[in-house]
């Protein structure tokens, strides 16, 4: 998986203390047990532990029935694309 | 058995002196400060402060810690352990008829620091959903309505370092107004942040003894200059003394009054003559059918501030006629935890009642000559009594005061 996917299974599992073997990435939001406003609690340690950026205004993550992949995928567009390394 | 006495069949205790009652008995017993430089305070004028032991509070509430504060964690912990302690299984209990109110002096702190900086840089979306539900002073009794399938009345019961005993009061007027049937109460209290220390520092409220942290907290004593920010959580359940005489349940002690005032006088400082104190004495005595010579023991409020002991030891004076039973302070060891202390301090009346036994004033070296006491110290006082009082006052004025007999 992207290191997009790790990063929020790492959350999931040491914040948010849900089982590793629970957190796969066809499980969804609600199958591992969150609720909405945990969902907008994992954007926010994912923007205060890691640093990444969040999807905002976004109806991707809105849904409980997204799966992980989904979710993660989301996450990794959000990002800001990486420099090219020909402008260095 | 009085027709309006309640009983008390569980405690909780996770204190300073301890995570469990006999834990914390123990420590209290032994007479043995826990103030220490905390280093979680930073730099703050008075880093000193009473913690509870290292629990591991995952192990005991599961994975859902992650959205509460310290104090919920406290209180429910506390809360489990009552249950236990009263041999009730939440799992077969009717939930309708179970009430939890719990105290608190102080809205939570444990986010504030983090959400003031993104609010400051405009980072509103990074703001955690939870720093309201998990921060607001209900949050212990709903998470503990949670937890154990209560379903009764809740709620937060506020007044300052009153809290505690003022929801074992309220407590008490629900089971005899027949809204519930058992119920869980007490309090909980997880101030150890650098703001609220640093606040209490500014008020001139905190003990300054930075050369001699544990000796910090000396309630009484004559050297004493301030109290010493602690944590911690207690909680009882309660029930009519009929009803759980008719469940077999083993009754600790029956909680038997209750009395209430405020000074009307000022928003932090206790008045001079300590008249609230004796009218919420009188109202408790008077609730529980009891007169001055039956009480065997008071556990003071006992801070360790110049007037709070001072005005508090005039005013059993007076309501006592000169003639106070033996005294104790049990802040000597676990410090102030401010809206748990009631609570805290109420549960080890009943455990001063089940052993017979005043555990120490922690530190009383020299008795203030301007107090005049009999404050047990230094070791604990084998003492019969067939009643004690628990003595709690808060900022505004808040005074309360609880009864305890032998069952």
């Amino acid at each position: 998986m992207t290191p997009v996917y790790e990063a929020v299974k790492s959350v999931l599992t040491s914040h948010f203390n849900i089982p590793e073997d629970t957190v796969r990435p066809e499980a969804t939001l609600e199958d591992i047990g969150l609720d909405s406003l945990a969902v907008v609690e994992l954007l926010c340690v994912l923007q205060d532990e890691l640093g990444l950026h969040v999807p905002t205004g976004d109806d991707a993550l809105k849904s409980l029935h997204v799966t992980l992949a989904q979710a993660a995928a989301a996450v990794d567009q959000a990002q800001p694309a990486p420099v090219p390394e020909t402008l260095a | 058995m009085r027709r309006d006495d309640i009983a008390v069949t569980g405690i909780g205790l996770v204190t300073p002196a301890g995570v469990g009652a006999d834990a914390t008995w123990g420590t209290v017993c032994s007479g043995t400060p826990t103030a220490a430089v905390d280093p979680s305070l930073g730099d703050v004028p008075v880093p000193i402060s009473c913690r509870v032991p290292p629990f591991d509070a995952q192990a005991v509430l599961g994975p859902q810690v992650w959205r509460m504060d310290r104090f919920t964690h406290l209180a429910l912990t506390a809360a489990r352990q009552a249950v236990d302690d009263a041999g009730l299984d939440p799992a077969t209990w009717d939930g309708a008829r179970v009430a939890v109110v719990v105290g608190v002096g102080y809205d939570s702190k444990d986010l504030v620091i983090p959400a003031v900086r993104k609010l400051i840089d405009g980072a509103y979306e990074k703001l955690s959903p939870l720093l309201i539900p998990r921060t607001t002073a209900n949050a212990a009794a709903a998470e503990i309505c949670i937890a154990l399938g209560a379903h009764g009345p809740s709620m937060a019961v506020t007044t300052a370092c009153a809290s505690g005993a003022t929801a074992l009061g309220t407590a008490r007027d629900l089971l005899l107004a027949n809204r519930c049937d058992i119920a869980l109460a007490g309090g909980a209290e997880a101030p150890c942040h650098p703001l609220p220390s640093a606040c209490f520092a500014q008020m001139g409220a905190l003990s300054t003894r930075l050369h001699d942290p544990e000796g910090a907290s000396r309630p009484f004593d004559v050297d004493r200059d301030g109290f010493v920010l602690a944590e911690g959580a207690g909680l009882l359940v309660l029930e009519r003394a009929a009803d759980a005489r008719a469940r077999g349940a083993r009754t600790s002690a029956h909680f038997s009054g209750y009395g209430t005032s405020t000074d009307g006088y000022h928003y932090a400082a206790p008045h001079p003559d300590g008249a609230g104190i004796e009218q919420a004495f009188t109202a408790a005595l008077a609730d529980a059918g009891l007169t001055t010579s039956d009480i065997g023991h008071v556990n003071a409020h006992g801070t360790g501030t110049p007037l709070n002991d001072r005005i508090e030891g005039a005013a059993l004076n007076h309501v006592f006629d000169g003639h106070p039973p033996p005294v104790t302070s049990t802040k000597g060891v676990t410090g102030h935890p401010l809206g748990a202390a009631g609570a805290i301090e109420a549960a080890l009346a009943v455990l001063s009642l089940g052993h017979q036994t005043i555990p120490p004033t922690a530190n009383l070296q020299n008795l203030d000559p301007d107090i005049a006491l009999d404050v047990v110290a230094k070791t604990p006082r084998p003492h019969r009594m067939d009643a004690v009082a628990s003595n709690s006052c808060g900022f505004g004025g808040h005074n309360t005061v609880l009864i305890l007999r032998r069952a």
